[in-house]
């Protein structure tokens, strides 16, 4: 099985088989244009994503490197967030830092799979919640003006002419 | 960083590039997202530069005020409004409105007798005769 060789921002080198960093269509595109012999001994580097990060995307990468590609995605229909497995839940058990770092990182190495899991957590963190709540969640002040707290009630504000 | 620090509270949501947010409101109900573009002004200006967003927003408020409305417009509910003690608010602000559902009563009410009833109006007018009583300051 030929293997390859990651290199994390804070130098810490991962030596994965190369079918599981082409979960990441970065690395995948980046070996097909690049064309890359089997016996690499250069790393290549993601000064993108910390070795913690990194070690994180790899574990799920290895637990989901024979699922099936996932089905594209149609814009208008409202996806759903509750079909999460319990693997996944498991695995982003994780503080809010993390989680974040987490969807940077599947962002930027374009795992889809993994960005949707992540955003689909945030996105069941922000449901069901009133705005004080939801500000509370992401430890934000309220920072509207009075005229643009209106603005948010008004619905010809959302006109599309706009 | 934010479980570490949870004292700092910054008007800013966690960075990330605006498309993945965007990803993220797409995958909320409209109440959801209603809410979540009320509690950030950065939300706000996300679900308005988003078609799809914009457009959901925009009948989530459509069917919020309907739901305002047929609410109010249903009989046994009674409506008033609450102000809270903090005065230095704006007027909008500080008021809310409070609706509570009346129960339907178990048992019929009993009249009273014809008597009674006209002896206690005749107090009422007396009371309302007296040179105190003034419903309505100017």
């Amino acid at each position: 099985m030929p293997r390859i060789k990651l290199q994390s921002s804070d130098n810490e080198i991962f030596d994965i088989e190369v079918e599981i960093a082409k979960c990441s269509v970065t690395i995948k595109t980046m070996l097909e244009d690049l064309g890359m012999d089997d016996e690499e001994e250069e790393a290549v580097p993601l000064p993108n994503v910390n070795s913690a990060i990194l070690r994180k995307v790899l574990q799920w990468a290895t637990f989901h490197k024979d699922d099936p590609p996932p089905p594209e995605d149609d814009e208008n229909k409202e996806k759903r967030t509750d079909d999460i497995s319990s693997w996944d839940a498991d695995f982003l058990k994780v503080d809010q830092g993390t989680l974040f770092e987490l969807i940077l990182a599947a962002n930027y190495l374009d795992i889809k799979g993994l960005l949707d899991v992540t955003c689909k957590t945030v996105a069941n963190m922000i449901k069901g919640k009133a705005p004080e709540e939801i500000r509370k969640t992401f430890n934000i002040k309220n920072d509207f003006t009075a005229s643009e707290e209106d603005q948010v009630r008004k619905e010809n504000e959302w006109c599309e002419e706009k | 960083m934010y479980s570490l620090l949870p004292f700092i509270t910054t008007s800013m949501l966690p960075e990330m590039p605006i498309e993945v947010w965007c990803n993220i409101l797409r995958m909320l109900d409209s109440k959801s997202l209603l809410s979540a573009v009320r509690s950030s002004s950065s939300f706000s200006s996300m679900a308005r530069g988003d078609p799809i967003l914009r457009k959901k927003v925009r009948t989530a408020i459509k069917e919020e005020k309907e739901e305002i409305v047929a609410q109010l417009r249903r009989p046994g509910i009674t409506s008033r409004v609450v102000r809270s003690s903090n005065q230095s608010e704006l007027y909008s602000k500080n008021s809310q409105k409070k609706t509570t559902i009346r129960k339907e009563p178990k048992m019929f009410k009993v009249c009273r007798p014809a008597k009674k009833e006209s002896s206690d109006l005749k107090i009422r007018s007396k009371v309302c005769k007296s040179s105190r009583f003034n419903p309505y300051r100017i």
